[in-house]
């Protein structure tokens, strides 16, 4: 394809409006966050230079590293568990089963509520002194599992994960919607060589929506890698550290006027994303239809 | 149209015995999942709508409980205390502003890092990536000084651009996605035709991408309309605040009043899952009418 | 054939935005070497504009006391009056910030951004020390005189925000804690009175467990308020008044985590990891027996608790120490909000907001507000017949005192006060020794 006078113009305006806000509220503020992590510096007072003082601190804290494996083992989930789930239910409700409409707007509900409603409710749900899952343990007669499941060392960062897995409501219409787009003579077509429901969506389905699959995956693990108010709202990172993720880490240190060190968190959580995103795409790309 | 092979493994023909057995299991496991997220979905909104109508009290003691009364004294709280509708209405409208905006921004570079090559392409797709994940509770000092000295602190246009700007990243790398899946072939046959730069673009490739750019918008007015932090650093009166406001009134210092918060909540999402319900129909209406791809 | 098309149109523009971006933003680079921003802030110009104009002066308050908050009422009617009374010359306008900890940031990013609010309020935490490093702030040594300082609780302005000899903050709302109990569940095993020794209190929880009811709340989430005051109440009951003085090498600081250990095996089970509203709706729910708060929980016992419970809470001063350094009857209290303003160009406009403050601090607006909200303040009111039962005694016992100490939030760096919700969680959980605890704090401390 040729790349015209004409484009060359367009493109140049196309590009001058994000660009100029991209320089105002990214560069510009990041360059300042690069820069001050290598100061140690209270945000008020003089800085004083300390070069890589930061970083080796950094990895030197053992709550830094449990926060990085934290938001990795979040990411992970995200994109490898809660996605997937997504990508099933759309695939089922792409039937038009009895009802789908609604379904389809009951998943999407719990996204719309404020994220403070469904960190009441669940660290009501988790609590052992009257939360629901003790009592439903109870009344199946497994009191004997009953605990306090966010201020346990070993449940409250499983159960921060498992709450959180299933609402899928918005990778579930972001793939319903491609599914939905999808030209019914594929089907026909499938359908004459005799493939059956399932065969159509593993052979038509989803070669067709691994566009949306990918943007939801990575979408996911960016949340996963940028994890925040539900961590803080919940457990605050505890008990003891064990459920800390990088952001709340960068929080609490900005709460200490530790301006330079929370500055270094934010490019580790730069690039650790980066390295986690990049991984992700080149599974990814030998399969990527790019032209 | 790009013609896709559909591979399908010889074996296909299955007994049309296993198959009854099979899609009957199947029916019921269909079932059992929507059910499933279904309950779960809709739990934590019943949960939020029952306490609504309770006291603290009861809240605390019986939080699972019916109240022994109904309290609708809290919808009044809520309507009255925390000037709901003002707020609501300045969450309408920075919100979809904020969205507008920033879906054509992200599908103007989109089409530019998408479908031409130019240098400087790769550095700016590295950039806005890298922005995907910037932790945006660093930047608050730096934010709040842009807007100040732009002179746009406590104006409904502050919050829409950096609302438009802190989605960008999010929103481009959203829609170069779909960009790049649209088959090369539909636009060169524009160009034969003789359809310039902007011509494609608006004809052809946004068309083409409404999957993309509506997934984007959705994700887009969703962070505008539950973002805090930004919306209380940069204004300082009702006129001028969001909906996030009127929810977090009935916080103060020593505790929360959470059978009003949870009032306020309902109120305010009741509208916007009318407006979901309404404005996905016509989403998902538009996208099957203008399925061309492939 | 590869085409590509020049950025060097772009990239010329987006060079030239980034001129754009550092004119505009002059100022705001990171200071490295003590480049203070001193660019008038937009709001400040508009100002300026106003009083060339012989307009009022505003004044721009952002506040907590709003919404559901106890003071709010007052607050808004001191305000209404005042600016009446000064209609024409000066407009307080409010800014209402009812969540605190969004509140605390932005009065924060304010100052930092060189741009502090006209009138604002802090507590005893970290942010208060960027305040007064900040040198935006206002200093009222010469409004003091001894008028106004006659109206305040004796020695408390010569203590408190002072920095540098400046009086860079006045001492607003009190803080004082002592322990809250139901006096019918102390009943029930068989107590008239709060236990006076940590012996004779542990004693009692025994028979508090052994009725079924939660002994004292605990709680490790969120800054473990409660939690906080115990160890505080106990820390200064071993090693007296001026613990946090000698620093965390203090053996107090061991033996109190000891006790503090001990706390957590009489408590509810859902302690760790707790939000401030476990304990406190364990005993609204009279499922709790022993609960330590401030004056601004009075009110929440008649609202929200159950039928009666009011008239049951009855409150004493932490029990003592045997052997510590402490005495008995210590209480634990701090500066709950200090009055700031921000330093002003314009001689007219500091006299405003120096009325406006006074106009605050005034003994009678203190009492009103004293008596609606039942906070406690550091302005001379005195108590009176018709002074709610449980603040009256607040007021005495704590004149009575012989010291009130501060408590661990406040006289800890912030960074061991960020630290010790988890620090305490891990001790509760037996995961830490209590030295390893008190390790784990001073780790937190040289970060």
């Amino acid at each position: 394809m040729k790349t015209t006078k004409g484009d060359k113009l367009g493109i140049t305006l196309f590009l001058i409006p994000p660009l100029a806000l991209f320089a105002l509220f990214f560069i510009y503020p990041v360059s300042y966050v690069f820069v001050t992590s290598f100061f140690k510096w209270d945000g008020i007072s003089d800085a004083a230079f300390v070069a890589f003082q930061n970083y080796l601190a950094l990895f030197k804290d053992p709550i830094f590293r449990r926060s990085v494996v934290n938001n990795v083992i979040w990411a992970l989930t995200a994109g490898l568990i809660q996605v997937p789930l997504a990508l099933l239910v759309a695939l089922i409700l792409s039937k038009k089963p009895r009802g789908w409409k609604v379904f389809r707007t009951v998943y999407f509900m719990p996204q719309v509520i404020s994220g403070i409603a469904l960190a009441t409710l669940w660290s009501t749900m988790y609590n052992s002194e009257y939360g629901l899952i003790n009592a439903l343990l109870g009344v199946v007669g497994l009191e004997h599992l009953q605990k306090n499941w966010l201020g346990t060392t070993q449940t409250a960062f499983p159960a921060l994960l498992i709450y959180w897995v299933f609402y899928i409501g918005y990778y579930m219409v972001i793939i319903l919607a491609e599914i939905t787009s999808i030209s019914e003579e594929y089907y026909e077509a499938a359908s004459i060589d005799g493939a059956n429901k399932i065969q159509q969506d593993l052979y038509v389905t989803l070669p067709l929506v691994r566009n949306s699959i990918i943007t939801c995956i990575t979408l996911a693990m960016v949340f996963g890698l940028r994890q925040f108010e539900q961590v803080y709202l919940l457990t605050n990172g505890g008990p003891a550290n064990k459920t800390s993720v990088m952001v709340l880490y960068l929080y609490k240190e900005m709460q200490n006027n530790n301006y330079g060190y929370a500055n270094a968190t934010g490019v580790m959580l730069i690039i650790v994303g980066t390295i986690v995103i990049v991984g992700v795409r080149k599974l990814f790309a030998s399969k990527q239809y790019e032209s | 149209m790009a013609a896709i092979d559909i591979k399908l493994p010889n074996e296909k023909k299955t007994s049309v015995e296993t198959n009854k057995h099979l899609s009957v299991i199947l029916n019921v496991l269909k079932w059992i999942v929507l059910m499933f997220f279904a309950i779960y979905a809709i739990f934590p909104i019943l949960w939020l709508l029952i306490s609504s109508f309770k006291t603290n009290a009861e809240l605390m003691s019986e939080p699972f409980g019916l109240p022994a009364v109904w309290q609708f004294g809290n919808y009044l709280n809520a309507l009255k205390a925390s000037n709901l509708g003002i707020l609501f209405a300045n969450s309408v409208f920075i919100s979809i502003a904020a969205t507008c905006i920033n879906i054509m921004l992200a599908g103007m570079i989109s089409y530019c890092i998408a479908r031409f090559t130019f240098k400087g392409k790769e550095i700016i797709f590295v950039m806005f990536s890298a922005g995907i994940l910037v932790p945006l509770n660093a930047l608050m000092v730096p934010y709040f000084t842009i807007v100040n000295k732009l002179g746009l602190y406590d104006k409904h246009i502050g919050l829409i651009i950096v609302y438009t700007a802190i989605g960008i990243p999010v929103s481009t790398f959203i829609v170069r996605g779909f960009m790049n899946g649209i088959p090369r072939e539909v636009e060169e046959a524009a160009i034969i035709d003789g359809c310039g730069f902007f011509k494609r673009f608006f004809m052809i490739i946004l068309p083409l991408s409404k999957t993309g750019l509506v997934t984007a918008a959705t994700f887009q007015f969703l962070t505008c309309w539950n973002e805090f932090v930004y919306s209380m650093l940069l204004t300082s009166s009702t006129k001028v605040r969001t909906i996030q406001l009127g929810i977090r009134y009935f916080t103060n210092q020593f505790s929360t009043d959470f059978v009003s918060m949870y009032a306020a909540i309902i109120v305010s999402i009741i509208p916007s899952v009318i407006c979901y319900m309404l404005f996905q129909e016509q989403i998902i209406s538009g996208l099957t009418s203008g399925a061309v791809k492939g | 054939m590869k085409m590509k098309v020049s950025l060097k149109k772009s990239l010329s523009v987006l060079a030239a935005s980034g001129v754009l971006v550092s004119t505009v933003l002059g100022g705001c680079a990171p200071k490295t070497e003590n480049e203070a921003v001193s660019e008038a802030a937009a709001p400040k110009k508009e100002e300026a504009k106003k009083e060339e104009a012989k307009k009022e002066i505003t004044i721009n308050f952002p506040t907590i006391w709003v919404g559901t908050d106890s003071k709010a009422n007052v607050i808004s009617q001191l305000i209404t009056s005042f600016n009446e009374e000064n209609k024409g010359s000066i407009k307080v306008v409010v800014e209402e910030m009812p969540d605190y900890q969004a509140y605390r940031e932005k009065t924060k990013t304010n100052v930092i951004a060189g741009n502090a609010p006209d009138i604002f309020t802090t507590d005893n935490a970290g942010n208060t020390e960027i305040f007064y490093k900040s040198g935006k702030l206002m200093d009222f040594t010469p409004y003091l005189d001894d008028a106004w300082k006659g109206t305040f609780l004796e020695g408390t302005l010569d203590k408190e925000g002072v920095y540098e000899g400046q009086h860079l903050a006045i001492p607003y709302e009190m803080a004082v804690l002592p322990v809250m109990y139901n006096a019918k569940l102390l009943k029930q095993v068989g107590y008239d009175e709060f236990p006076k020794t940590y012996t004779e209190m542990f004693e009692m929880f025994d028979k508090l467990k052994a009725a079924d009811l939660i002994p004292a709340t605990q709680m490790t989430g969120e800054n473990a308020w409660t939690s906080m005051l115990w160890y505080s109440q106990i820390v200064t009951s071993i090693g007296g008044p001026d613990v946090y003085s000698r620093g965390l090498d203090d053996p107090a600081f061991v033996e109190a985590a000891k006790v503090m250990q001990k706390m957590f095996d009489y408590t509810s089970s859902d302690a760790v990891g707790a939000g401030a509203a476990v304990p406190a709706g364990h005993f609204l729910n009279e499922k709790a027996a022993v609960f330590m708060n401030g004056p601004w929980f009075i009110g929440r016992f008649k609202k929200d608790g159950v039928e009666g419970l009011y008239d049951n809470v009855q409150i004493a001063p932490a029990p003592y120490f045997e052997g510590g350094k402490g005495q008995a009857g210590g209480y634990i209290g701090t500066v709950q909000a200090y009055l700031v303003a921000a330093k002003q160009e314009d001689k007219a406009k500091e006299e405003a907001v120096v009325k406006f403050i006074k106009y605050l601090t005034d003994p009678a607006h203190v009492a009103q507000l004293s008596k609606e909200s039942g906070a406690l303040f550091y302005v001379k009111t005195g108590v009176s017949d018709d002074t709610e039962r449980i603040q009256k005694a607040m007021i005495e016992q704590s004149n009575a005192a012989p010291y009130v100490a501060n408590h661990f939030q406040a006289a800890m760096p912030q960074k061991v006060v960020t630290e010790f919700p988890q620090a305490l969680s891990s001790l509760a959980l037996g995961e830490s020794t209590p030295e390893e605890f008190v390790e784990l704090l001073k780790a937190a401390e040289s970060k």
